[in-house]
C-alpha cells in the first residue's frame, strides 16, 4: 500500500486496532496485576495491622515495624544475612568474573562449550545442590571420609558445616551461574582493541584491565552483584539446611513466621524492611561504582 | 600479545568442579548399593526401585509434572497473546513493558510465597494445585515473555508489513508467519518454564495445601532424616531439569539467539 | 621545542604462524625522524613486522633495537613505541579529551600540564573544541584524527601506524596523507607506516621498504625505486611497468643488450641479471614515445587499442614478437594515431631496466 493510500485509511479500524491490541494483552497483564500486584499490595496493609486474640485485627499501627528495626533477635538476623549474603554475592561475582573473562579473552575457542555448561550448571536443581552439599561436607560426608581413610585427618572436621561459611560456600555455589550470564554478556561488548590500545600507551597488564575493562565490565557486574544479593539475602533453604545456629539469615525468620506462628502482620513487617535493606544496598553498591568507575 | 593460558585454564577447570561436584555426588550415591552417604560400596540401582514403589513418592511426582505441564499451558498461551501485542507496538514501550514483567522476579520467591499465602487466605481461596500453579505461573510468565520479547527484536518488521501488504488479514499473517517465526521461542520457552517449575521449591512451600511436589517432599524428607533413596529421587529430579535445560539451551543457539548477544 | 625520533634497527627477525613463514630473516634500518612507508600486498608480512616492533607480536628470532636500546623483550607499555591502530581502538567510555589524555594519566602527568598537552595536540590535529565530545559522536575522520593526538601526546619517539587511512573515503584519505606529512614534519617523530597502496607510501615517504612474502624486496627513496626497480613484483608494484620478454645479449659498457625479437635494444641492468638467456624488460608506459625521432632504441609494433585518458592517450602495442606493450603519451602524439595502424616505440635506455624472470613456479 502506498504511503498516501496509507493516509487515506479510515482512523476508526486504527482505534479499533489499538483496543483489540489492549485486549490481547490481558491475559498476561491481568494475571500479573492479580496474583502479584493485589497479594504484594494486601501484604503491605498487613504488615501494618495485628494479632490479637489469635484473630488478625485490621487495627493500623507501626508495632510491627518498631519490632522488626528494634528488636535484638532481628536486628542480629538482618546483620548476619547481610553479612552471609553479601559475602556470597562477592564471591559468587568474583569468581563469575574470572570465570568469563577467562572464557571472553583467553580461552575464546572454547566459549560456546563453556557457556553451554555454565547453562548446565544454571538448571541442575536448586534445592538438590543444597541437599548435596550437606552430604558432601557433614561429619560422616564425603570430604570428611574420604580425608579420614587417606590418612590426612584423625578426626572428621566438624567446622565445614553447619556455619556461616558453609552457608556462603553453598550460596555462591548456586549463584555463580547466574552471575556468569550478565557479565559474560557484557563482556562480549567489550573490543580488545581498545584494551591492547591501553597497553600500547602506558598500561601493563594490571592498567589496562582496571582504565579499559572494568569500566567497560561494570553495568554487567553491577547486575550479578544485584542478582546475587538479592536470591541470597532472602534465602531460606541454605541457612536452615547448612546453616547451622550462627548462620541464621532473615529468610529463616519470616518463613517460621509463616510456617510455624500465625502473627503473619510481623512476618510482613520483616518481610517489607527485607525488601528495603536489599534494595538500599543495591542501589548503593550501582551509585557508588558508577561514582568510581565511571 | 599471548600470555600464559595455563592459569586460565587451571581455574576454568576448577571452577566448574565447584559448580558440578554437588550434582555428581547426588547421582553417585544414588547408584550407592549401600545405604552410607560417604562411601560408595557398590553399584545398584534399588534406590530407583523403592522410589517407584513408593507412594508418597509418586504422588510427589504426579503432583510435579501436573503443575508443570499447567503452568507450561498457561505460559505459552499468554506468551503467544503478548507476542501479538508486543509486535505491534512501538519499540520503547515493548522494552518497558518487557521489564515491568521482571517485576516478579525482582521480588525474592519467599516473600513472593508468603504474600501469596497471605493473599489466598485473605480471598478465602483454598490452598491446592491451583495455587500452587498460580505461584509458578508468576515467576515463570516474565521468562517466557522476555523470551518472545527477545526473539521479536530481532524479527524484520518489513515482514510482517509485507505479509499484510499482500492480503493477510491480521489473523492470517500472524498465524501464518508470525507464530512460525516464534515458535522455537515458545518451545525454548516451554522447555524451560517446565523445568523452573518442576524445581519451584520455595513458593510451592507456602502454597501447597497437601499437594506436595518432589521439592517440597524432598525437603519434608530432608527434615526426618537422611534416607538415602533421596538420592534417587533428586537425581531424577536433576535429571529431569538439566535435560529440559540443554534441550531448550540447544534450540536457542541453533536459531541463532545465543545468550551472548 | 621538537624532539626528534629515534632510530629503529630491526636485526634478522623471523615470525611463522605454523607452517606458514610470515617473515624471513627482515633485517632494516630507519633512521630518525624518517617517515619510512612499509609497502606490499596483503600477507607480505608489513602488519605483522609493525606489530613486533610494537611489541604485539613475538618474533620467532631476532632482535629490536630503538634509539640504541634493545626493546625486542619488552612489553608495549614499556616501549618508547605507540601505535594508530586501523580501527583507532578509540576509548568508547572516555570522551575526546579522555582518550588524548590517557597516557599523560598512565604516566601521571600533573592535571594543569596534561589539559595544557592535551589542548595543544587536538589544534594540531585541528580538532579544538571537540575535547568534551564523545567518541561515538565523532565521524570517521575526525576519530583518526583523534587516535592520532591520542599516540603522539606523549611524545613517543617512534609512531607507528597500521593503514591508518583505509577506511576513509578518497578525498578524505588524500588530505589526510598531507596532514599526516605535515605533523611529522612538526614533531620530527620517527613514523613506520604500513600501506597496500602504493600512491600513498610515494605521496608521503621518505624512504620506502618494499615487501612481499615475508622479505624485504627493495628499499630505497620512492624516486630510486620507481626509476630502478630490483625485480618484476618491484616494477609491478610500485607504479605501472611493461615487463616485455626479451632475450638476454651481454653488455655494451655501461648498459646491457637484449632482443626481442630481432631488434636489439639496451637498457640498463638490473641487480644479477644473466648475461644470456630470457629476461624481463622493465618499462613504464610514461617514458615510451609514439613520436618518430632519435631515440636510442626503437621498436616497431601494430597499434591494438587507443585508450583515451582526457589530459594523455594510452597505446596498446603489439610487438613482433607477440607481447603487447602499454605506452602513455601526450595528446599531441596520440591523437595521430590509428587503431591497427603499425607505429614505432621509442624508448631511452636508461628508462628501461633489465631483469631476471621470476623463478619458474
Amino acid at each position: 500500500m502506498s504511503s498516501e493510500a496509507r493516509a487515506r485509511r479510515p482512523l476508526a479500524p486504527r482505534l479499533r486496532r489499538r483496543g483489540a491490541a489492549a485486549a490481547q494483552i490481558s491475559p498476561a497483564a491481568l494475571f500479573v496485576l492479580a496474583f502479584a500486584v493485589a497479594p504484594l499490595v494486601i501484604f503491605l496493609l498487613y504488615s501494618f495491622w495485628k494479632v490479637s486474640n489469635f484473630e488478625i485485627v485490621s487495627e493500623w499501627n507501626l508495632g510491627n515495624y518498631s519490632e522488626a528495626l528494634g528488636e535484638e533477635v532481628y536486628r542480629r538476623a538482618f546483620l548476619n544475612t547481610l553479612r552471609i549474603a553479601g559475602s556470597a554475592a562477592l564471591l559468587a561475582t568474583l569468581i563469575a568474573y574470572l570465570f568469563a573473562h577467562a572464557m571472553r579473552f583467553h580461552l575464546r575457542r572454547w566459549q560456546e562449550p563453556l557457556l553451554f555448561c555454565v547453562i548446565v550448571a544454571l538448571f541442575s536443581g536448586y534445592l538438590v545442590r543444597i541437599f548435596a552439599w550437606r552430604t558432601l561436607l557433614g561429619e560422616h560426608g564425603f570430604i570428611n571420609e574420604t580425608l579420614l581413610s587417606i590418612g590426612i585427618i584423625n578426626e572428621p572436621l566438624g567446622f565445614l558445616l553447619y556455619n556461616r561459611i558453609a552457608a556462603v560456600v553453598v550460596l555462591a555455589n548456586f549463584l555463580v551461574p547466574l552471575a556468569i550470564l550478565p557479565i559474560y554478556g557484557v563482556l562480549q561488548n567489550v573490543d580488545e582493541r581498545e584494551v591492547l590500545a591501553a597497553r600500547d600507551l602506558g598500561c601493563g597488564p594490571a592498567g589496562a584491565f582496571r582504565r579499559v575493562t572494568l569500566p567497560l565490565a561494570w553495568p554487567g557486574i553491577a547486575a550479578a552483584l544485584a542478582l546475587t544479593f538479592i536470591i541470597a539475602a532472602a534465602d531460606y533453604l541454605t541457612p536452615t539446611l547448612v546453616g547451622g545456629v550462627n548462620g541464621t539469615m532473615i529468610g529463616q525468620t519470616i518463613a517460621t513466621t509463616f510456617l510455624d506462628s500465625f502473627d503473619w502482620p510481623a512476618g510482613a513487617a520483616i518481610s517489607f524492611v527485607t525488601l528495603a535493606l536489599i534494595l538500599l544496598i543495591v542501589a548503593t553498591v550501582r551509585l557508588l561504582g558508577n561514582r568510581v568507575l565511571r | 600479545m599471548s600470555e600464559r593460558r595455563w592459569p586460565w585454564i587451571a581455574l576454568v577447570a576448577v571452577v566448574l568442579l565447584f559448580l558440578f561436584i554437588p550434582a555428581v555426588v547426588v547421582v553417585l550415591f544414588a547408584f550407592n548399593s549401600s545405604d552410607s552417604t560417604s562411601e560408595f560400596a557398590g553399584f545398584s540401582t534399588r534406590w530407583f526401585s523403592s522410589v517407584f514403589e513408593n507412594d508418597e513418592y509418586m504422588s510427589a511426582l504426579e503432583n510435579s509434572l501436573t503443575a508443570a505441564a499447567w503452568t507450561t499451558a498457561f505460559d505459552v498461551v499468554a506468551g503467544v497473546g503478548a507476542a501479538l501485542v508486543l509486535v505491534r507496538l512501538p519499540r520503547r514501550l515493548t522494552t518497558f513493558l518487557s521489564s515491568a514483567f521482571l517485576i516478579p522476579i525482582m521480588v525474592p520467591g519467599l516473600i513472593i510465597g508468603v504474600a501469596l499465602l497471605v493473599f489466598f487466605s485473605k480471598i478465602e481461596l483454598r490452598l491446592s494445585m491451583t495455587t500452587v500453579v498460580i505461584g509458578h505461573i508468576l515467576v515463570t510468565l516474565p521468562l517466557m515473555i522476555l523470551i518472545v520479547g527477545a526473539r521479536l527484536e530481532r524479527l524484520d518488521p518489513a515482514l510482517l508489513e509485507a505479509a499484510r501488504d499482500l492480503g493477510a488479514g491480521s489473523w492470517t499473517a500472524f498465524r501464518r508467519i508470525l507464530l512460525p517465526m516464534i515458535a522455537p521461542a515458545l518451545i525454548a520457552g516451554g522447555l524451560l518454564v517446565f523445568a523452573f517449575s518442576l524445581d519451584e521449591f520455595i513458593i510451592t512451600l507456602f502454597t501447597n495445601g497437601g499437594t506436595t511436589t518432589v521439592p517440597v517432599l524432598i525437603f519434608a524428607l530432608l527434615r526426618r532424616g537422611l534416607d538415602p533413596s533421596v538420592n534417587a529421587i533428586a537425581t531424577l529430579l536433576l535429571v529431569g531439569t538439566t535435560l529440559l535445560g540443554v534441550v531448550a539451551a540447544r534450540i536457542v543457539s541453533r536459531r541463532g539467539m545465543s545468550l551472548g548477544h | 621545542m621538537t624532539p626528534s625520533g629515534a632510530s629503529v634497527s630491526i636485526r634478522a627477525v623471523a615470525k611463522s604462524f605454523g607452517d606458514t613463514a610470515a617473515l624471513r630473516d627482515v633485517s632494516l634500518e630507519l633512521g630518525s625522524g624518517e617517515f619510512v612507508s612499509l609497502l606490499g600486498p596483503s600477507g607480505c608480512g608489513k602488519t605483522s613486522l609493525l606489530r613486533i616492533v610494537g611489541g604485539f607480536l613475538e618474533p620467532d628470532q631476532g632482535e629490536v633495537w630503538v634509539g640504541g636500546e634493545r626493546i625486542d623483550g619488552l612489553p608495549p607499555n614499556k616501549r618508547p613505541v605507540n601505535t594508530v591502530f586501523q580501527s583507532y581502538a578509540l576509548f568508547s567510555h572516555k570522551t575526546v579529551a579522555g582518550n588524548v589524555a590517557f597516557p599523560l594519566e598512565v604516566a601521571k602527568v600533573g592535571k594543569a600540564e596534561r589539559r595544557e598537552r592535551v589542548e595543544e595536540m587536538l589544534a594540531m590535529v585541528r580538532l579544538e573544541g571537540f575535547g568534551e565530545r564523545p567518541v561515538s559522536a565523532l565521524s570517521g575522520g575526525q576519530a583518526q584524527r583523534v587516535a592520532l593526538a591520542r599516540a603522539l601526546v606523549a611524545r613517543p619517539a617512534v609512531l607507528l601506524l597500521d593503514e591508518p587511512l583505509a577506511a576513509l573515503d578518497l578525498k578524505l584519505r588524500k588530505a589526510m596523507q598531507l596532514e599526516l606529512r605535515r605533523i611529522h614534519d612538526r614533531l620530527g617523530t620517527t613514523f613506520v607506516y604500513v600501506t597496500h597502496d602504493q600512491e600513498e607510501a610515494l605521496t608521503m615517504s621518505d624512504r620506502i621498504v618494499l615487501m612481499n612474502e615475508g622479505a624485504i624486496v627493495q628499499e630505497g627513496e620512492p624516486r630510486a625505486i620507481y626509476d630502478l626497480p630490483a625485480d618484476p613484483f618491484a616494477s609491478d608494484f610500485l607504479g605501472e611497468a611493461n615487463l616485455i620478454e626479451a632475450e638476454a645479449a651481454g653488455r655494451t659498457g655501461e648498459l646491457a643488450v637484449a632482443r626481442i625479437g630481432s631488434k636489439r635494444i639496451l637498457a640498463r641492468p638490473g641487480p644479477e641479471v644473466p648475461a644470456s638467456g630470457p629476461v624481463l624488460i622493465s618499462l613504464r608506459p610514461e617514458r615510451i614515445s609514439t613520436a618518430p625521432g632519435a631515440a636510442a632504441n626503437r621498436v616497431p609494433g601494430r597499434v591494438q587499442r587507443l585508450v583515451f585518458l582526457g589530459h594523455a592517450v594510452r597505446v596498446l602495442v603489439e610487438l613482433e614478437n607477440g607481447a603487447v606493450v602499454t605506452a602513455q603519451v601526450s595528446r599531441g602524439d596520440g591523437d595521430g594515431l590509428a587503431e591497427g595502424g603499425s607505429v614505432e616505440l621509442g624508448w631511452e635506455p636508461e628508462d628501461a631496466v633489465l631483469m631476471e624472470p621470476p623463478a619458474a613456479l
